[in-house]
């Protein structure tokens, strides 16, 4: 099954062997990815966890690892992501990878004991059906994490390089290059989720954390974003990339290159969250 | 819908929404983008608004990159536009 359908599901695929590189891992949203794995308390009585745009399976592998008793799903749409999640959990058998997305989740309604995903949802392309969906595999006692950025996330690099990507894409491409994220406020994530479930059993926390890093560092994840910028033409890109470093090189800080990430996290709690 | 009805909407809209917090004032030929006054997100905002509010379906395929980010190109972009045709 293939539902590689648009190009950010296309460039992860693309870049899915690159994806556990060191300097991915060191940046900004390899720190950011570690800190949200970090915050997840698995339950005993969990027996199926889902991880929701698993990726290339390295938090569902840390997890499983350290609770022999679980079931786990990781879910992703970008196949070579699966293909190469699969060969890190080959030997946990109780982990399996499936191809899918936010929008059409591999398993059966009311199946799921824990979901998470971390930095993925701002990817969907039907918020409504998304969560839809989480709702629908979730028990009706199941728990829920997600994290993924909001909409100020990274201001310091769109404010510098909105104006280059105008000139390179132009306008049309541009905005279609935004329509791909959805990324919300923390209120208008709270109402799309309180829409479908119990708002007394949900919370959206938000946090701005600045992360500074060399021009290399930061460009090294340029990479996890590139599906913004597929359809620059080829003529224009290696030009539009050298303005986006000397771009990116002028915000230097004594601590380096600031980037803030605006990160929202939507919990689902059993009961009513204090 | 004239020229200066069209500014006034864009202005009045753009005052609300920008991305700054400064005080800023908004003029024709207040540039939105590099100044960061506007970001992607709140640009397709406005386009939304803007058509919603005249009725024109904006044509971004052949706008220029230099005015488009500029009030005045914006608007003049607008008024070059084709009102929505109704489905069939």
């Amino acid at each position: 099954m293939s539902v590689s359908v648009n190009p950010i599901v296309e460039t992860y695929s693309r870049l899915a062997h690159e994806y556990d590189d060191e300097a991915n891992f060191r940046s900004c949203w390899g720190r950011a990815s570690e800190r949200a794995l970090s915050s997840i308390r698995l339950q005993d009585d969990y027996r199926l966890v889902v991880d929701l745009g698993c990726g290339s399976g390295r938090a569902i592998h840390a997890l499983a690892a350290a609770a022999p008793h679980t079931q786990f799903v990781g879910v992703d749409p970008a196949e070579n992501m699966c293909c190469v999640a699969a060969r890190k959990t080959e030997l946990q058998k109780r982990v399996q990878i499936r191809q899918g997305s936010f929008e059409n989740i591999p398993l059966e309604s009311a199946s799921v004991d824990y979901l998470f995903s971390i930095l993925a949802f701002h990817w969907v392309t039907d918020l409504a059906a998304s969560v839809a969906e989480l709702a629908r595999v979730l028990k009706p006692n199941g728990e829920m994490d997600l994290f993924f950025i909001g909409r100020d996330n990274g201001r310091e690099f769109i404010q510098k390089t909105s104006g280059i990507f105008l000139k390179y894409m132009g306008p049309a491409l541009l905005l279609e290059s935004a329509r791909l994220r959805k990324q919300l406020t923390r209120d208008a994530a709270f109402q799309l989720f309180a829409d479908v479930f119990d708002p007394s059993c949900l919370s959206v926390e938000e946090s701005f954390r600045t992360y500074y890093d060399t021009l290399d560092g930061h460009w090294s994840w340029w990479v996890r974003v590139e599906g913004h910028f597929v359809k620059i033409p080829a003529d224009k890109k290696a030009q539009c990339d050298r303005d986006v470093r000397v771009a990116l090189q002028a915000l230097t800080e004594p601590e380096g290159i600031p980037y803030t990430i605006h990160e929202l996290h939507v919990r689902v709690r059993r009961g009513t969250l204090s | 819908m004239t020229q200066e009805q069209l500014l006034r909407l864009l202005i009045d809209w753009i005052k609300t929404n920008k991305r700054t917090s400064n005080h800023m004032d908004i003029f024709p030929d207040t540039e939105l983008l590099e100044s960061g006054i506007l970001d992607s997100f709140a640009f397709l905002d406005l386009i939304l608004y803007v058509e919603s509010k005249t009725g024109l379906q904006i044509d971004l395929a052949d706008a220029d990159p230099r005015e488009f980010a500029i009030v005045r190109g914006l608007s003049n972009l607008a008024l070059k536009s084709q009102p929505v045709q109704p489905c069939p």
